[in-house]
């Protein structure tokens, strides 16, 4: 059955339900109003490894928070986050990594294939109920550092397959100088005007105008986004229950993972608790 | 040899220029220079300084006098063959100054000609020119258009 009453939900959060706990510091400072992946952060969840082809992500993935799977028609849903953080003004995004690659070079200047079609994985970890929509519209893409790369500042440009099945650039993305460790830049943004209402199936190709100067390591990335917490104020703990997340499901096989979007430049310690309601 | 104000101001070492605008603080004829530095508009063409004007010549001869330039600086700044601090006046039939064109798969994004600003070489040592306006390009995404 899946939870429909509150007092299945209640009976779930004391009796039926997996721990959330996320305890990380970044390895280096955070910008303001720049996306930033704990993925490679030590801590809690365990570190994750760098992807190199691309590949889903699920639950026993390293670097995701596991929790107890259900068996249909029993559902999960994500009942409980609070969240604290040493630094003021940042934001707590719980993401469902559902895919990733990783070994693109910043020192490479001809096309680079990356080959991330979420529609060839659907039949694999549960990606076709974890993308939500089945158009693709639920997914969110990203370009993910995991190694810094050089000082030269270029532009990128990415080739990408929509859920029609057309293919085009998506409009050009400036990269500044020194990519740091765990700095994502969202790819949705950039479809253009003559591909509104597509959504982003699968990243083909990654092209750089020029060498940055050090190879370093990036990716790509495909999220769901499933919930967030501000905290506005650097160590004091802030909670949002059942009804201020909206009950997202989370789908058997998801990889639950740490997104900041920081409002104050630093290095930022974050821990976050939750509860994942079973029934 | 025309050069615009950016182009000029590249020729100089950050300690150079600092020193200048120092002494124009204390020296009448330096604030002269600067001022009819300052005060020059673009050609169409949109350089603004002659190496060849003789106001030009006279101007960088005098703050080498001055010992504002260190010796023989005046003669490189205004040599046409120079490269600036740390960059390149010419680099696989592309200078410094020249107008080109971006190629596909940045063509979209860049569809008018674009000026060279500078031409440098990358930490890896690759050589990278910089575009006004649009950042920086490798040489097989750029047209010439000479």
């Amino acid at each position: 059955m899946t939870i429909t009453t509150r007092d299945q939900l209640i009976d779930a959060l004391g009796n039926n339900s997996s721990r959330i706990i996320i305890n990380k510091t970044s390895s280096n400072s955070n910008a303001a109003g720049t996306f930033r992946s704990y993925w490679r952060e030590t801590g809690q969840p365990a570190q994750g490894a760098i992807p190199t082809a691309a590949a889903t992500c699920n639950n026993a993935t390293i670097g995701g928070v596991s929790f107890a799977q259900q068996t249909s028609q029993a559902t999960s849903y994500l009942a409980l986050l609070e969240a604290a953080s040493t630094v003021s003004g940042q934001t707590l995004e719980v993401h469902d990594r559902l895919a990733h690659m990783g070994g693109l070079s910043g020192t490479v200047t001809t096309a680079q294939t990356v080959g991330l079609d979420l529609e060839t994985l659907l039949g694999t970890d549960n990606i076709a109920a974890r993308i939500g929509d089945s158009n693709y519209s639920d997914v969110l893409w990203w370009l993910e550092w995991y190694t810094a790369t050089g000082s030269t500042a270029v532009t990128a440009t990415i080739n990408v397959t929509f859920n029609d099945g057309t293919t085009n650039n998506l409009s050009t993305l400036s990269l500044g100088a020194s990519q740091p460790v765990g700095r994502l830049w969202g790819l949705n943004t950039l479809v253009q005007a003559a591909d509104a209402g597509k959504f982003i199936r699968d990243v083909n190709t990654v092209t750089l105008s020029a060498t940055t100067g050090a190879a370093g390591n990036f990716g790509v990335t495909a999220t769901r986004y499933r919930a967030g917490v501000f905290a506005p104020l650097a160590n004091a703990r802030y909670t949002q229950d059942w009804a201020q997340l909206g009950i997202p499901s989370i789908p058997n096989g998801s990889c639950l993972f740490p997104i900041l979007l920081p409002s104050a430049t630093g290095s930022t310690g974050l821990l976050a608790t939750g509860k994942i309601a079973h029934g | 040899m025309r050069l615009t104000k950016q182009q000029f101001i590249d020729r100089l070492d950050p300690k150079e220029i600092a020193g200048i605008l120092a002494a124009a603080k204390v020296s009448v004829e330096v604030e002269a220079w600067l001022f009819r530095f300052n005060s020059v508009t673009p050609d169409p063409d949109g350089t603004s300084i002659d190496l060849r004007d003789p106001r030009t010549v006279a101007g960088l001869h005098g703050m080498e006098h001055a010992g504002l330039l260190s010796s023989g600086r005046a003669v490189e700044i205004l040599s046409e063959g120079v490269s600036a601090p740390g960059g390149f006046d010419e680099h696989a039939g592309i200078k410094r100054g020249d107008s080109v064109r971006v190629l596909p798969p940045f063509d979209l994004s860049f569809p008018d000609p674009l000026l060279v600003e500078s031409i440098t070489a990358a930490d890896d040592g690759a050589v990278v020119f910089f575009l006004a306006g649009a950042g920086s390009f490798a040489r097989h995404f750029l047209e010439s258009l000479k």
